[in-house]
């Protein structure tokens, strides 16, 4: 196939540019971009404002991020629909868009996507709240490890995975640390928290569990963190949390390692799968249980496995999602030196 | 330039003509390619304060034109070009006399599906691997197999515009000859 490539390079080989001053040229074009979304940016308010909408908006940001040191970009809303990160959540027929205001009384804002910016707590609540997911280094440390100290002896639960059409992963935090696992998102009144690690956004969501479903099945994304798993250079820590087949995690299954041997193994190991699962074909569901790997080095990876025969995928909170074989589970339950986690 | 940051003049302006380049590959047209390579620098002008000085922002403005390019195989795409079939063979002799290189080689590429045409560009031009490939489309590793024979495979076609490129030069030589 050198013939390809050699094809390839002299047909462009010679071609030049027709723009004499390239650098003026995307500065214009900058500009002209800018013009038009802040005159869409116009209308999409004006029509939002009649609804009820407060506050300011940020148009899309249509570009990749780059692999490092990227930030979060605040929900903003574009034709009807809240753009946050690489999620889409059209806004319901009759709901409208409120960005939290610190100095607005404590009150449930019926029928509202409240979208709460850093720094703009208050006491507002909504039946959808988006938020930034606490990040605290490189690569997003969205939750750590369980600490021993926090486990006070009871079984904690794994958590569960949802994927949401177009790809973007959506863990349910609301049974991190808790007693009980929680794998049946829609059922119930209770408060449920997504977190999009891709988008680094937490959705929270106050109704009843149909309405919930409605909710996250309307959500859209178009995530660029596809690919093989985003992992720290190295890592000096590792951990692992694995439940039993009840989804409880109990001692057997918490393990951690400050090994550097142990650590560069995992590593390896994680980096040596490159069967990606693209957008269209993850399907991480709730109904899996999941394995919690935390890897700190510069920065904290916090990588959640979906178990099971119908789809085995890991996906890491910085980017990366690859498909796994038992074999390899077991290798990384061998490298953290758990045999078997049965219930008891 | 006045209200360019610093650094970015002078990375637009060296590394624009290798971009525009790449641009045409992507798109099949040096025009649309240079529309890409603009578009997408747009972007690194203003991610630019966190790619500069400690970022690649060729490989991201690369990565942003990759993705553009990409997207296009999944919707309507304003630098698309339609061609429902393969452009006309070069009538015959040598396949680099009958016509310049560039005009036929991007008269092929462009009648490629764009998801196919990126995939090839990706493989055979960058010399990716297919599940580097697979890394930044997002995809899996059997999308990029099979876009990237599929792209072989149309290429390769007996009656398409590059035929004569994969035939052994003993054979071509043997073809053009008027026989007796």
């Amino acid at each position: 196939m050198e013939r390809i490539r050699d094809l390839l390079d002299e047909a462009v080989g010679e071609l030049e540019p027709s723009d004499p001053d390239p650098v003026a040229g995307v500065m214009r074009r900058g500009r002209a971009v800018r013009a038009r979304r802040a005159a869409v940016a116009g209308v999409v308010a004006a029509v939002l404002v009649g609804g009820g909408v407060a506050g300011g908006w940020r148009m899309a940001a249509e570009e990749p991020r780059p692999a490092a040191g990227d930030g979060w970009v605040a929900p903003h809303v574009v034709d009807g629909v809240v753009v946050a990160g690489a999620l889409e959540l059209p806004v319901p027929d009759g709901w409208r868009v409120v960005v939290a205001d610190e100095a607005a009384p404590c009150e449930k804002l019926e029928r509202t996507i409240l979208l709460v910016m850093p720094g703009q707590g208050g006491c507002q609540k909504a039946p959808v709240e988006m938020r930034r997911a606490v990040s605290g280094g490189i690569g997003g440390v969205l939750f750590g490890p369980v600490a021993p100290e926090e486990l006070g002896g009871g079984p904690f639960t794994s958590l569960a995975s949802l994927t949401l059409r177009g790809g973007e992963p959506a863990w349910l935090v609301n049974g991190v640390g808790s007693q009980e696992p929680d794998l049946r998102p829609y059922e119930g009144d209770d408060y449920l928290s997504l977190l999009l690690p891709w988008s680094e956004t937490i959705i929270g969501l106050r109704m009843d569990g149909a309405a919930k479903k409605e909710i996250v099945d309307s959500m859209r994304s178009d995530p660029s963190r596809a690919g093989v798993l985003a992992l720290p250079e190295n890592a000096s820590s590792v951990s692992l949390t694995l439940p039993d087949d009840t989804g409880r995690i109990r001692a057997a299954g918490r393990i951690g390692s400050d090994d550097p041997t142990t650590a560069a193994a995992v590593l390896r190991l994680l980096r040596g799968q490159t069967d990606v699962v693209g957008d269209a074909d993850a399907c991480a569901g709730p109904e899996q249980l999941n394995a919690r790997l935390v890897l700190r080095g510069a920065g904290s990876y916090t990588v959640i496995i979906s178990l099971g025969e119908r789809c085995q995928e890991a996906v890491s909170s910085a980017g990366g999602r690859v498909r796994l074989s038992d074999a390899t589970v077991a290798e990384l339950k061998r490298l953290f030196g758990i045999a078997t986690v049965v219930a008891k | 330039m006045s209200g360019a940051p610093a650094g970015f003049a002078e990375f637009v302006s060296a590394r624009y003509p290798a971009l525009v380049r790449y641009g045409a590959l992507l798109t099949g047209d040096r025009g649309h390619g240079e529309d890409l390579a603009q578009d997408a620098l747009v972007k690194t002008y203003r991610a630019w304060r966190r790619l500069h000085p400690r970022g690649d922002p060729e490989a991201y403005t690369r990565q942003v034109m990759v993705r553009a390019a990409w997207r296009a195989g999944r919707r309507l795409w304003r630098f698309e070009l339609p061609a429902a079939v393969l452009p006309d063979r070069p009538a015959g002799g040598d396949f680099a006399e009958s016509q310049s290189t560039t005009e036929v080689v991007l008269a092929a590429l462009r009648a490629l599906p764009a998801g196919q045409r990126v995939v090839l560009v990706l493989r055979y031009w960058a010399g990716l691997s297919e599940q580097e490939i697979a890394a930044q489309l997002g995809c899996s590793t059997g999308t990029v197999k099979s876009r990237a024979s599929r792209a072989i495979t149309a290429l390769r076609r007996a009656d398409g515009p590059l035929a004569d490129a994969f035939t052994p030069a003993g054979r071509r030589h043997a073809a053009a000859q008027p026989s007796e």
